[in-house]
């Protein structure tokens, strides 16, 4: 069964360009918009690991962080951090919401596979 | 010192009498000294109050054009991300079905792109320098692994100018503890300008260490610096010779960036250079107590703090910070605060409370509007603080305690987050994720109050989009008439508007049982007028002081926030 990536990203292009990508190297993509949509789907479809976006509508990534990580059936996803930030607090805060990566936008891409890779290990 | 002479200066104005030539008829001069002394005092205040204003204004006016570059930046990354995304995995694409020219013409498009995201990027840096908002991320890090990581980048670069690339290491230091991505950036910005202004030469990197201090020198064989271009080579917008822009590209931000990283790293930037002999940069990065005497003093500090700690009942809040912002706020409350075990950092002005939460926000904020601050004149300055902390992307979510003295029952009032800011124009998902906060359950009625119909309506908008519901009201009395029917979950209220503005509003809403407890966003411009902050802070003083809460009662209150 092919991994499954939870993409949380509210800009469409981002969101897009993302999935198609991770899609070429052989990843099953799933989505959500926003903090509360991320929550929902990552419970009803159990990814394998989250990209989440953190500056995100109705609840952003740092909240959606804290609650999947609180949560017993989520807690053991992995979640990488995405932020368009590049202030070096976040990548504590990140760190300190749960998160277990960190990655700051534009994405390098080779580098975010690295990661992905080494955590799904 | 001023708040002194201020406070003397009324009371003297009151007990000093006007002129009374019937008590002193002997001295009419007198009378005319005392006449002069008091027109000049009030000259004086009238040009320190001027002197103020205009301070403020200059402050806010920087203030704004930093913010303005920082959202730009920001909001010029984010369709570049898209735009690299999809060039690279066009790349990938061309190169897979073997078109080569596409797959080369893609290759610039892709090197154009990250050239100008680190344009961007210069210039993000550049305004957070400038509004003192610059952070830095310091950590342990393999020297080795920078050097592997300069020589990796500088190598591709060579080719072009035909240079050769030499590294010496004349240190037996491993691990440097720094800002390492800006001392990357540093190191290749040095590396990357040695070899643009140098052809068939040699780029040598040479690392050395003293006691104190490890050094990085870049030298280079190229065309040099004339003597008269070094003085103006580290200031921001500047190169050596204009004509350099149009040859070598660049923003002439480089250098300067380089320079004050460093500085503000604890460190130093230095050149020795005559023209046609190449060039010198060093780098110079102090050693000892791992870094600046700025941050060991920092490190003391929250050391001495944190044995203070040890010995109190609660360590219940350990390794928690609450950032106490007050003038002069009694010290058995922040004793009490400490107590908990929270490492208290105080504050004595908004400016300066700004400041320490932006470089490390804290998890709750307790922010004194008391009366006696407000002699300081420094109440408005708390509103500016307030609206600011609201509006700020990091801190709006930090806790934030409001806490009023009611000096003469010696007790504390407090609000929680009662009334909440946003600033116009509204950032939608901001807006949201606020209500959604101060209403965490169900789908929330909401109350618009806005004059300008197209306010309204992109705010009710995005709530009839979420599926929540949204009344519209023109002011305030509109407002009042149609809460009589149905009743908000939340409020928000822009200030000025006619017939009933937004102050006169709220403290209608107080005088109602069943109105007081909706929570109330005021949407202003980011610029409080200087009648609409004294109108706030008048109307405020019943809304903090409604209950007359204990200081059992704020304790508890920042537990429930933190936890």
């Amino acid at each position: 069964m092919a991994v499954k990536i939870l993409v949380v990203e509210d800009n469409e292009l981002n969101a897009d360009m993302l999935s198609q990508r991770l899609k070429r190297k052989g990843y099953e993509i799933i989505f959500a918009i926003d903090g509360e949509d991320a929550i929902k789907v990552a419970k009803k479809s159990l990814p394998n690991l989250i990209l989440m976006d953190m500056g995100l509508p109705i609840m952003d990534g740092w909240e959606a962080t804290r609650q999947l990580k609180a949560d017993p059936t989520t807690t053991n996803i992995p979640i990488i951090a995405l932020t368009a930030h590049s202030n070096p607090d976040d990548r504590q805060q990140a760190l300190d919401v749960g998160c277990d990566e960190y990655e700051v936008k534009p994405v390098n891409f080779t580098l975010l596979i690295e990661k992905i890779e080494k955590l799904l290990k | 010192m001023t708040m002194e002479f201020r406070k003397l200066f009324r009371r003297k104005q009151v007990v000093s009498p006007s002129p009374s030539p019937s008590r002193l008829p002997e001295f009419p001069e007198l009378d005319k000294v005392r006449q002069l002394a008091l027109e000049n005092a009030q000259k004086a205040e009238m040009l320190a109050i001027e002197y103020k204003k205009a301070k403020e204004e200059a402050e806010l006016a920087n203030r704004f054009r930093s913010d303005f570059l920082a959202n730009m930046s920001h909001e010029l990354r984010t369709p570049l991300n898209a735009m690299l995304g999809y060039s690279e995995m066009m790349r990938e694409d061309a190169e897979e079905a073997g078109l080569k020219p596409f797959s080369e013409n893609l290759e610039k498009v892709i090197y154009s792109g990250k050239h100008l995201l680190s344009l961007i990027n210069d210039i993000l840096d550049l305004s957070k320098i400038e509004s003192g908002t610059m952070k830095f991320y310091r950590e342990d890090y393999s020297l080795k692994k920078l050097v592997a990581e300069l020589d990796d980048f500088i190598k591709p670069l060579l080719v072009k100018n035909n240079n050769t690339f030499k590294i010496t290491i004349k240190t037996d230091i491993e691990i440097i503890h720094t800002d390492i991505s800006r001392i990357r950036q540093a190191l290749l910005n040095l590396l990357d300008n040695a070899n643009k202004f140098t052809k068939q030469g040699t780029i040598t990197l040479d690392i050395s260490s003293t006691g104190e201090w490890l050094q990085f020198d870049v030298i280079d064989t190229g065309v040099g610096i004339p003597k008269e271009y070094v003085r103006r080579l580290f200031q921001s917008f500047s190169q050596a010779d204009p004509s350099i822009t149009r040859k070598h590209g660049g923003t002439g931000l480089g250098l300067y960036l380089t320079k004050r990283f460093c500085e503000l790293l604890g460190g130093s930037v230095q050149v020795k250079s005559e023209e046609g002999k190449g060039a010198m940069f060093s780098l110079m990065l102090p050693l000892t107590e791992k870094n600046s005497a700025h941050q060991k003093s920092e490190k003391a500090s929250e050391k001495a703090t944190e044995k203070e700690n040890i010995s109190e009942v609660s360590s219940q809040f350990q390794n928690k910070t609450a950032l106490v912002i007050s003038f002069d706020l009694a010290e058995d409350v922040l004793n009490d605060i400490k107590q908990m075990g929270f490492t208290v950092l105080h504050a004595r002005t908004g400016q300066e409370g700004l400041r320490m939460a932006r470089k490390n926000p804290p998890n709750i904020i307790v922010l004194d509007m008391s009366v006696s601050f407000s002699l300081n004149g420094a109440l408005m300055e708390q509103w500016m603080m307030l609206s600011e902390i609201k509006s700020d992307d990091v801190l709006s979510a930090v806790p934030l305690v409001v806490m009023t003295q009611d000096v003469s029952q010696e007790s504390l009032g407090f609000v929680l987050g009662e009334i909440d800011f946003l600033t116009k124009p509204v950032n939608i998902s901001m807006m949201m994720r606020k209500i959604r906060q101060l209403v965490p359950d169900g789908l929330p009625t909401l109350l618009v109050v806005d004059d300008d119909e197209s306010a309204r309506e992109i705010m009710s908008a995005a709530a009839k989009k979420a599926g929540w519901k949204s009344i519209e009201a023109v002011n305030g009395r509109d407002a009042l008439n149609k809460m009589a029917d149905v009743l908000p979950s939340i409020i928000l209220l822009d200030l000025m508007m006619p017939e009933m503005d937004g102050f006169t509003m709220i403290n209608e809403l107080q005088k109602n049982n069943e109105w007081q407890n909706i929570p109330v966003i005021i949407v202003s411009a980011k610029e409080l007028s200087r009648g609409e902050r004294e109108m706030l802070t008048k109307c405020t003083k019943g809304i903090l002081q409604k209950g007359a809460y204990s200081r059992k009662d704020l304790i508890e209150a920042i537990c429930d926030q933190v936890k």
